[in-house]
């Protein structure tokens, strides 16, 4: 590997001014974005329509590729297909000469970028003026865009300033951003006249009327496609829509998504005139058609909504997180994809799958899931170290086994010097960070020894019934968890069986060990497929697990063996909001705050990624509010940066802990006991906080046992 | 009756049309098509243009054309029109007037249109003020609505479009929210009604 990315995170988390700068454009587009999407009434259905009609283009490309080109060549157009970015650029650069075009006005396109157009054309000796206002400061400093829409965020006002003093040759360049931007305008509008040939990228080609159509709020691209006599638009073949109905939903979605506007400043739709040469590039995208598990990469329309989104990109930006030309977790399969798997490698690690981008995607690309399968193919790539850490953490299961059975003998070894000191060698893991402690007896264990008794005086009075779901992080190290919740089921009349499952395969398929992954999920299947069919609910206590089987076996298991863990697996949580239930642990609380004296049970509840991911976030929040005698503050952040292994890993431990902080500053901002539901999201508050944090189950459990003991007396 | 109804239904859409111009940085002026000339010669005074570029192809019916020349000639002002492939001479034009082919109430959007290198993209594209004169009833209640208007002139064939929400803008300089980046820097909506 030829990048150093922790010292990369360490020197982008102290930039104050990139801190800054990311803080403000992510929360203002994120707000702007929310906003602009709540307005949409029909937003899950244009989402959905959105990627039908990528899936459907994309699969039946040829027919609409020659469709567009016949429309296009209908109005004089020429339509130019090329393999990769050699054939791009020697086609444009023999255009300029033939045209004795001197000089070039551009307008910012990724797909510039990817096949390096401006230092090709620039080396060609011919003069090229990037003209989108971001992308020129960028240039100009010779650095590479961080943001798909936002290419200069991560510049402060002195360093464009800077910029500006070198590029105009100017003593004191204004200090108001107006003023700058009024002397671009001058000196663009220039280059704009002078130029004989303007270059612009594509963001929708219509195959049914051969429109180009681009969307923009500077009119930098207006000016490149209609000022200059040749028009060059550098497209990727996957820009295709079959027809303007279709349009139509792409550009309901990519402008709320991109930066929260209804509609951006200009939708261009430029109708081809002789003068226009298309070039269709492929550059890779052929080879990322026919690679089943990363196609859907190709639906990206580019709106940057995943990396405001996405917690390692708040915090690091798109230098770090990210490859020569795309950026952010969609950026990983970009250059795996179209690049090389090496260059993916150095930094795919950064995304925590923690899903806030598929929420965010307007076309719902499930982002981690192809990090999860480069992860898998990037393997062969890590250095050893890597390699084993990987073996140990994604097989937990077998290793805590072990673990249970030998403790505290096990704990003592690996929360020694020595041992932490072999972690970080062996498996380049964190020292500073306490490894979990085993259990032992573990949960199974000490579920099957409680006593008869205590089962007895359980309030099982119906007939419903829910298997448990044992997932390996309460079995082997918080058995107490999983007693909490059988104790609180059991009282509100569930009878609950312990499943008989294996392993999930969450922690497989975080360190991308995808063949073990798949031989859990079918394991799990062939134990529970019969119940499930039958009707059977399975409550699973970690959401990370319960996000393994109801949203990942998809990826494992046949659509149709898969179907049933989506529709019956429930998080714990989950099943108590259920009304039914709720209302039951309602009466079994009638009092809450006692007599006026007594204040309710304060918690502070911060959601687990997985619960968002699943869409279930709410419902559980609302439910702990509605448990009387509870009150109950929902912390809203991103993720607390732990994430399974992500920060028990040297490389990110620093970047884990920034975002961890971020959560421990709102929960150290409020009153009460904080809580959570996830296992790492426990372990990473526990690390910074220094206090054992429940989950909210156990809580439940002490105000029901309170509330048993009341009514004892 | 059902007629001043209608009247109604067009005036709610009229006002949330301006509104939403007014939020992404537009302007907007209601009035009777004789009032409109010396109102676009106002709003240029103002300005102190000198040169103004007037796309006529454009510019609706209703709209007293002559007028409005003579006007603006009284007034002292350059009016180029008929401006071809050669724009040189339009580059120092302080502000184009032009037509619409629709507008959109529920984004604050106009929707022009023709060949392409016409007078419509010059005069909508090229000076710091753009003023748009467009009939009320050209008002559409929502995208889906204007996009049937572009299909509708796009099977006339070789159009080009361009959907127009509010001046140009950038926020590429420290994140902050500049208008009048490579486009005008105000857009003025006259509303015939």
């Amino acid at each position: 590997m030829t990048r150093d990315l922790p010292a990369e995170i360490h020197s982008a988390l102290n930039d104050e001014a990139l801190q800054q700068a990311l803080g403000t454009f992510t929360q203002a587009v994120g707000f702007l974005r929310a906003q602009a999407i709540g307005e949409l009434s029909d937003y899950e259905a244009l989402r959905e329509r959105a990627r039908r009609i990528k899936a459907e283009t994309i699969r039946n490309l040829d027919e609409h590729l020659e469709r567009l080109r016949e429309n296009v060549e209908a109005r004089g157009g020429r339509v130019v297909f090329a393999r990769d970015g050699e054939e791009a650029l020697r086609y444009i650069r023999d255009l300029a000469r033939a045209h004795g075009v001197r000089r070039i006005v551009k307008s910012k396109s990724m797909t510039a970028e990817e096949i390096g157009l401006t230092e090709h054309l620039e080396a060609e000796g011919l003069r090229v003026w990037e003209t989108d206002l971001g992308e020129r400061i960028v240039q100009l400093a010779r650095e590479r865009p961080s943001h798909l829409i936002g290419p200069a965020l991560h510049k402060t006002l002195e360093e464009v300033r800077e910029v500006f003093r070198r590029w105009l040759d100017l003593d004191d360049p204004p200090q108001e951003p107006k003023e700058l931007a009024r002397l671009a305008r001058t000196a663009l509008r220039d280059a704009f006249f002078e130029a004989e040939m303007g270059i612009t990228g594509v963001n929708f080609a219509v195959a049914e009327t051969g429109h180009l159509v681009l969307v923009e709020n500077e009119g930098n691209i207006r000016l490149t496609a209609r000022l200059p006599r040749v028009h060059v638009a550098l497209m990727g073949w996957e820009k295709v829509v079959p027809s303007l109905d279709d349009l139509a939903v792409f550009l309901k979605l990519l402008p709320r998504s991109g930066t929260g506007q209804k509609l951006t400043s200009y939708v261009s739709f430029f109708m081809p005139t002789p003068d226009l040469h298309l070039v269709l590039l492929d550059n890779g995208r052929t080879r990322l058609r026919e690679d089943p598990e990363l196609r859907e990469a190709l639906y990206c329309i580019r709106c940057g909504a995943c990396l405001d989104s996405c917690p390692s990109y708040q915090a690091v930006g798109g230098h770090v997180f990210g490859g020569s030309v795309y950026m952010g977790g969609i950026g990983a399969a970009w250059t795996a994809g179209i690049g090389s798997l090496k260059e993916a490698a150095e930094f795919h690690g950064l995304c925590t799958s923690c899903g806030r981008c598929t929420e965010v995607c307007p076309v719902r690309i499930d982002i981690p899931w192809l990090n999860t399968v480069i992860r898998s193919r990037a393997l062969r790539l890590e250095n050893p170290k890597h390699r084993r850490a990987a073996r140990v953490l994604g097989e937990i299961d077998r290793w805590a086994r072990w673990g249970s059975f030998f403790a505290p003998l096990s704990n003592l070894l690996l929360g020694s010097r020595i041992g932490k000191l072999l972690a970080a060698r062996l498996l380049d893991l964190d020292p500073r960070r306490r490894p979990p402690k085993f259990a032992r007896p573990t949960f199974r264990a000490r579920a099957r020894m409680r006593s008869r008794s205590e089962q007895k005086t359980s309030t099982a009075t119906t007939t419903e019934g829910v298997k448990l779901f044992v997932d390996c992080f309460i079995n082997h190290f918080e058995p107490e968890v999983g007693l909490a919740t059988l104790r609180v089921l059991e009282r509100l009349g569930v009878r609950v069986e312990l499943a008989e499952n294996v392993c999930c395969g969450r922690a497989a398929l975080s360190q991308g060990l995808l063949d073990r992954a798949r031989s859990l999920a079918k394991a799990n299947a062939r134990r529970f497929l019969p119940e499930l069919r039958g009707g059977a609910t399975i409550v699973g206590i970690e959401p990370s697990c319960v996000a393994a089987l109801r949203s990942e076996y998809r990826h494992l298991l046949p659509a149709e063996e898969a179907r049933p863990f989506e529709e019956r697996v429930l998080d714990v949580m989950e099943y108590l909001a259920r009304p039914e239930i709720s209302e039951r642990l309602s009466r079994l609380l009638p009092g809450g705050p006692e007599n006026g004296r007594e204040k309710g049970k304060q918690i502070i509840y911060h959601g687990h990624c997985q619960q968002k991911a699943l869409g279930v976030h709410r419902e559980i929040v609302a439910f702990l509010q509605s448990v009387p005698g509870l009150e109950v503050k929902a912390v809203e952040v991103a993720c607390c940066g732990m994430a399974g292994s992500f920060g028990y890993k040297r490389e990110f431990s620093e970047l884990s802990r920034h975002l961890g902080r971020r959560l421990t500053r709102l929960v150290e901002a409020q009153e009460g006991e904080p809580t959570a539901c996830g296992f790492s999201c426990r372990t990473q508050l526990r690390d910074l906080l220094g206090l054992r944090v429940r989950h909210p189950v156990e809580i439940l459990e002490e105000i029901l046992s309170q509330g048993q003991r009341r009514e004892g007396l | 009756m059902g007629s001043k109804q209608a009247a109604e239904g067009g005036d709610e859409r009229i006002e949330r049309f301006v509104r939403e111009l007014s939020q992404v940085g537009g302007a907007a002026s209601v009035l009777d098509p004789e009032g409109a000339p010396s109102r676009i010669a106002a709003l240029l005074k103002e300005r102190k243009a000198q040169k103004v570029m007037l796309d006529p192809g454009s510019l609706p019916r209703e709209l007293p054309l002559k007028a409005l020349r003579d006007r603006l000639t009284e007034e002292g002002f350059e009016v180029l029109e008929g401006f071809g492939e050669d724009v040189s001479a339009l580059r120092d034009a302080a502000a184009g007037v032009t037509g619409a082919l629709a507008a959109v109430a529920d984004s604050g959007t106009l929707l022009l249109g023709g060949a392409p290198r016409g007078g419509w993209q010059w005069a909508s594209l090229l000076p710091p003020l753009h003023i748009a004169v467009i009939r009320a009833d050209q008002i559409r209640p929502t995208l889906d609505e204007a996009l049937r208007a572009l299909r509708e002139h796009s099977q006339e064939g070789g159009e080009e479009f361009v959907w127009i929400t509010g001046p140009s803008r950038t926020a590429d300089i420290a994140i902050t929210l500049l208008l009048g980046m490579h486009g005008p820097r105000e857009l003025h909506a006259v509303i015939l009604s």
